[in-house]
């Protein structure tokens, strides 16, 4: 009753509002687009949207059903059948009334008496309304019910009913399947798109967005699918076959009937209208709400220590008291819709039941008929109703369904050329000639950069934010394509290996520490499957991570949920580590990987590395110069071109940007210490 | 869980409820008085071809229907206001319950979970409970008065009715029981299909750098499969739910014609009663409907029961004091006890044997690797966590008897990640002391070297300070400590965003604010702490050494790794 708000949020723990965590564009990367994705949505209150394009989209999302084909064919065919049993039931149910009546009267009736003979003693009697009904009856006088008649006409609507029901049934059942089957191919697909999607596609979108189009439209999409396909099917042709039914028993009343649906739906306006400046009220003060909950609990450890918990408490308690006030409001008008729909349709029960009755007794209808008509009346609101509430269900279905198809019509990366080759082992000789690139085609970040690196080499890369350091590894990784120059690994130009193939040899540590839902033991196995136990913990071992997994309650079992409380950032960082330090690669990428870890350990982590790194060739991203010292080459980039290269020493001695950078970082540090 | 739930928050709403009880039972039966009407209509107007009987007694129905609109009226009215005080109160205990916990209760729920249960899974049991007072409460009661009511028609055909409301009744409940489980089953699968599709897009480099892309989708395929699965046998199980209802509904108008057909023969029955017996059985069927459409409901709305729940029962590990010492007796001082401090159930501590006293004017610095258990030690003395075991001293009290206000009005710290809260600069300042004055404000900024970046104290902060860069962050989480003017300040590597000039100068300036202050600093490069008058080791949760700098250089063998590990031996000498 409050709109979208119960489908949005069904995803169990985490909505959608704050599901994900927050991920740092990185620096390099294009800027992401302007669109709002994050704890803010929920202010918006439930999401009222609309399609662009209705009918393409709606056309498209059926077309998802195609490879069911012959299923629906047969679903469609039995809804129908399902339909028309269960619509026709009631007239038949009519006659088996008028069988019981007319044996009635009958009884009633001196045996020998003919019919005529009662009618025109009742007229002349002045009975002139009763002389009319039973005018109209067929009447068998002094005789009961005839209950062979009356027994096969029920006989003939049991039928009927079972029919209606098998139908029924089986239709939900071939319903469910076509649905769900869809459903599995379309995020099969999604997820298949994923992989093939270039990684300026992630970059370019906020990651909750993009996450966001592959869980929640889905869902969505599902849900509404399985509910509305069926069901808007059978009420639109319910609500034709009952018309039809109406109509033929009397046009008096289905004028009556009918009559009644504008003045239900002038309610529903009306109700919509003013419901709907307190519903925006509702969702309002629950955005205030829900905010102040976020920023409190968010924000725990500092309401504690700043003893602030009473004007939290207050604070809460005013929006909590507001929304209160407002939602009930809102639930009030909103809960009035119900009984003044039932109303109306008593007003109308009321109509026909007097309509119908004085139509009976002059004779013009008969008695079943008014029976079956006050049934089909029932049946007639019901399905309008959900037509209404149907169509919303399914702008927001097809609404999804958009966001879905615009993730599965994004541009694929170039897929490996079809000579391609894997290579079975690689020195590490790694060459960049002449490369530029940028990312969007109108900003430059690289341009004719040069480079040769010998194999077993380290290269550090050092820098300010924005230089074009990860740009560098992006290009290494086949992330992103060259758009000039090339990049060779022993001589062979990256772009005529196939993408998994280098990768395969190249090990890498990022920023930013992922880590799967599954145990330490399986993080740090991730590039190494099927690695021993024994392998998996001396790489712990040399990493680190040993000693910190050993606190843990449930040791190298402990799974890392989203959360990950128990394991700080730097922890997280050293997994990663590990990770590469069990995949034994040809070359490494260290991208700013211990900078979330203390300079002890990372000295520690260092020589664990410099082990590592022997007769590998690395690349070293690093903030803190003192990391890199002993680097075999240091670049020094700016602007997304190499300013400086050498050795430690060398470059501190030319006295240029990177003795600069050195002083800034050291000689502070040094003044003092010393 | 969701009935205790609601016992124990309806419970002050009593009398409303009483309200709607009282008021659905009227429309209910206001509702079913209309067939009996209708009867009446068909019996004494129709066949006696009475007209003028007709038109009354449509009156009559009219003015029925009136009565009926106004008792649901009255009971949407309370039966949305009682839902949504429950809602309220619902929240505001949990909101409560949250405030109490310790950083160990609120991390091992985790805070988005945490604020989910507040928001999301409350939302989702008020739907509940407000569907069930405007809707649904009406079905039962409507099950039961058409029974009542038919008897009064005729007690024979009524004994169909008899059979006819136990075996809906029975059809529904194996139905909904076979699918309250899938739907349970349903949430946890696409949850876990969500967390698979989360991890292979926040992790797509590492996934395409390890080549792993095979192997994530059989992951993905597993987890679709396990979603197709439980997906289809609740479709086709609800898919069943509608058809198997109206069939037995319309069955049973076969059988009441046929008896009633019977019973009209033999002089037992009107002939109207057979109309409002079809009409009680559509209105049965109606009622059915409407019930299972909320059974439906209540799986989810369990299951957001079950976490409100969960977290109503979890108690504060951090327990306030039974009788709170109010007043310090030795201000400023601060002395940790044979501390230790470990997760229940792991296999090591993170903290153990920590000793050490810290006075006014001495400055306390903390140094160790990554996981050594500096963090823990700091918020030991908020009482974020409670040690173990051993004993931790503020102003010569322990902080388990002290009283909450008078610690937090003692300590202050700086955390490792600053938040800042909505609202202004000012707002943010003045979090610790409300009634600090500009001139203080301004102050603080100036000592936190906040000064060159703040030209209003008024300047908007938005939520969690996003709107300022992690460095200036820093430093107003800083002035933030320094308005509060407690007698101890604990940093928590609270200077690791500023580059090192900003750093020493801020180091400088805060001398003289903090000279009659405890001070202890946990930091990673050592020349931030190299002048403290006492640094503390820390290594795998243990006290390596402690010392001033030049004693440590001299005889810890783990701090002079620490120092070489940041300068090379010629500097550092």
């Amino acid at each position: 009753m409050t709109g979208g708000n119960s489908m949005s949020s069904s995803n169990g723990e985490k909505p959608a509002a704050n599901g994900e965590k927050p991920v740092a564009t990185r620096a390099a990367g294009p800027a992401p687009t302007q669109r709002a994705a994050g704890p803010a949505s929920w202010m918006n209150g439930p999401s009222m949207e609309r399609p662009k394009d209705f009918k393409g989209s709606l056309r498209r999302t059926l077309s998802l059903l195609r490879p069911e084909r012959p299923l629906v064919i047969i679903s469609a065919i039995c809804a129908t059948g399902s339909v028309a049993a269960s619509v026709w039931g009631p007239k038949i149910l009519g006659s088996a009334t008028n069988i019981i009546f007319s044996g009635f009267i009958s009884k009633s009736l001196p045996a020998n008496t003919s019919k005529q003979a009662t009618v025109e003693y009742l007229r002349t009697h002045g009975k002139g309304t009763q002389a009319d009904l039973i005018g109209s009856l067929q009447l068998n006088p002094g005789h009961g019910v005839d209950f062979n008649a009356l027994g096969r006409t029920l006989g003939i609507v049991a039928l009927i009913y079972l029919v209606a029901l098998v139908l029924g049934a089986a239709q939900g059942r071939m319903t469910a399947r076509i649905v769900q089957r869809a459903m599995f191919r379309l995020r099969q697909r999604a997820q298949e798109k994923l992989a093939r999607l270039p990684l300026s596609y992630f970059d370019g979108l906020p990651r909750g967005e993009v996450l966001s189009r592959v869980t929640n439209d889905i869902d969505n999409l599902a849900q509404n699918m399985q509910q509305t396909l069926s069901q808007l099917v059978l009420s639109v042709l319910t609500i034709v076959g009952v018309l039809a039914f109406m109509l033929w028993i009397s046009w008096l009343l289905a004028l009556i009937a009918l009559v009644t649906v504008p003045v239900s739906i002038t309610i529903a306006r009306v109700v919509a209208k003013k419901s709907k400046p307190q519903f925006v009220k509702q969702w309002s003060t629950t955005g205030k709400l829900n905010g102040h909950i976020e920023e409190m609990y968010t924000g725990h450890t500092l309401v504690k220590v700043f003893g602030r918990q009473h004007e939290a408490a207050e604070t809460f308690n005013e929006h909590n008291d507001t929304l209160f006030n407002a939602s009930f409001r809102a639930q009030f008008i909103a809960g009035i819709m119900q009984p003044a729909m039932m109303f109306i349709g008593n007003i109308n029960y009321v109509l026909v039941a007097v309509v119908g009755g004085l139509r009976v007794a002059s004779g013009a209808l008969s008695l079943g008929d008014v029976q079956a008509f006050i049934q089909y009346s029932r049946q007639f609101s019901q399905p309008l109703n959900q037509v209404a509430s149907m169509a919303n269900m399914l702008q927001s279905g097809v609404a999804s369904a958009e966001r879905v198809f615009a993730l599965l019509d994004a541009p694929e990366q170039e897929p490996d050329a079809a000579d391609a080759i894997t290579p079975s082992a690689i020195d590490g000789r790694v060459a960049f000639e002449h490369v530029s690139f940028r990312y969007k085609p109108d900003v430059p970040l690289i341009d004719d950069l040069s480079l040769a690196v010998e194999p077993g080499q380290t290269v550090a890369i050092v820098g300010p934010t924005g230089a074009g350091k990860t740009t560098l590894v992006n290009l290494l990784m086949r992330f992103y394509e060259v758009t000039g120059g090339r990049i060779t690994v022993d001589g062979i130009d990256i772009r005529e290996m196939t993408r998994e193939g280098l990768r395969a040899k190249t090990g890498m540590v990022l920023q930013d520490a992922w880590l799967f839902g599954g145990t330490i033991k399986e993080n740090i196995a991730y590039g190494s499957l099927g690695a021993s136990d024994e392998r998996i913990i001396a790489a712990a071992r040399a990493t680190h991570v040993d000693h910190f997994v050993r606190t843990l309650p449930d040791g190298y079992d402990t799974v890392l949920e989203d959360e990950g409380a128990n394991v700080s950032a730097g922890e997280k960082q050293l997994i990663t580590i590990a990770r590469a330090f069990l995949a034994e690669p040809a070359i490494l990428i260290l991208d700013e990987a211990t900078s979330s870890v203390d300079t002890r350990t990372e000295v520690l982590i260092q020589r664990a590395m410099r082990k590592l790194r022997q007769g590998r060739t690395s690349f070293i991203i690093a903030h803190r110069l003192s990391t890199i010292r002993d680097a075999d080459l240091i670049l020094v980039m700016e602007h997304g071109a190499i300013v400086e290269q050498g050795t430690h020493d060398s470059l501190v001695d030319a006295g240029g940007a990177y003795q600069r950078l050195y002083a800034a970082q050291f000689a502070q540090a040094v003044a003092e210490v010393v | 869980m969701l009935l205790k739930l609601a016992r124990t928050f309806l419970r002050p709403y009593r009398k409303w409820l009483a309200i709607v009880f009282v008021a659905q039972f009227l429309q209910t039966l206001a509702a079913l008085y209309l067939p009996w009407l209708n009867a009446d209509i068909i019996d004494n107007g129709v066949v006696k071809g009475n007209t003028h009987y007709i038109f009354t007694t449509g009156g009559v129905m009219l003015a029925i229907s009136l009565a009926q609109i106004t008792a649901a009226t009255i009971a949407v009215y309370f039966g949305a206001k009682t839902a949504m005080a429950l809602g309220r109160d619902i929240r505001k205990a949990l909101f409560d319950r949250v405030q109490s916990f310790s950083t160990r209760e609120v991390g091992r729920f985790g805070t988005p979970s945490l604020i989910t249960r507040t928001t999301n899974d409350v939302q989702q049991v008020q739907m509940l409970i407000v569907m069930t007072l405007t809707m649904m409460l009406s079905a039962p009661i409507m099950g039961v008065g058409a029974v009542i009511l038919a008897l009064n028609q005729n007690v024979t055909l009524s004994s169909l009715l008899l059979i006819i409301v136990p075996v809906l009744g029975v059809i529904v409940t194996l139905l909904v029981r076979r699918m309250r489980p899938l739907f349970k089953l349903m949430q946890v699968r696409i949850d876990s299909i969500n967390r698979v599709l989360r991890e292979q897009i926040t992790g797509i480099r590492v996934i395409r750098a390890f080549v792993r892309d095979e192997p994530e989708r059989t992951r993905f395929q597993q987890a679709n499969s396990e979603v197709y699965d439980v997906a289809l046998g609740s479709g086709r199980l609800m898919g069943l739910m509608f058809p198997a209802v109206m069939s037995v509904v319309n069955l049973s108008s076969v059988a009441v014609l046929w008896f009633g057909g019977h019973l009209i023969n033999s002089g037992h029955m009107q002939v109207g009663a057979l109309t409002a017996f079809l009409s009680y059985l559509m209105q049965v069927l109606m009622a059915v409907m409407m019930s299972t459409f909320m059974l439906m409901m209540i799986p989810r709305a369990e299951v957001c029961a079950e976490r409100i729940q969960e977290v109503l029962n979890t108690d504060t590990s951090v327990v306030p004091p039974l009788v709170p010492v109010k007043e310090i007796r030795k201000s400023g001082h601060l002395e940790l006890r044979n501390v230790e401090f470990r997760y229940p159930g792991a296999e090591e501590p993170v903290l153990t044997c920590v000793d050490f006293t810290a006075k006014p004017g001495e400055v306390t610095a903390i140094i160790g690797s990554t996981g050594a258990g500096k963090t823990t030690l700091l918020n030991l003395i908020p009482r974020l966590f409670d040690a173990t075991t051993g004993e931790v001293l503020v102003g010569g009290v322990n902080v388990a008897n002290l009283d909450p206000d008078v610690l937090a009005k003692n300590v202050a710290i700086v955390p490792q990640k600053p938040y800042l809260f909505s609202g202004t600069i000012a707002s943010n300042l003045r979090y610790g002391r409300p009634d600090a004055t500009e001139e203080e404000l301004w102050q603080a900024l100036d000592i936190a070297q906040a000064r060159s970046f703040v030209e209003d104290l008024d300047t908007p902060i938005s939520q969690g300070g996003t709107n300022v860069s992690g460095g200036q962050r820093q430093r107003l989480a800083i002035a933030r400590a320094l308005v509060h003017k407690p007698d101890i300040y604990l940093f928590d590597d609270s200077f690791s965003a500023l580059d090192y000039a900003t750093d020493a100068a801020l180091r400088a300036a805060l001398t003289s604010q903090t000279r009659d202050a405890t001070v202890v600093i946990v930091a990673q490069r050592v020349s931030t702490i190299r002048n403290a008058d006492r640094i503390i080791v820390l290594d795998n949760g243990c006290i390596a050494g402690q010392g001033t700098h030049g004693e440590l250089m001299a005889t810890n063998e783990t701090y002079r790794e620490i120092v070489l590990s940041q300068l090379t031996e010629r500097e550092a000498a």
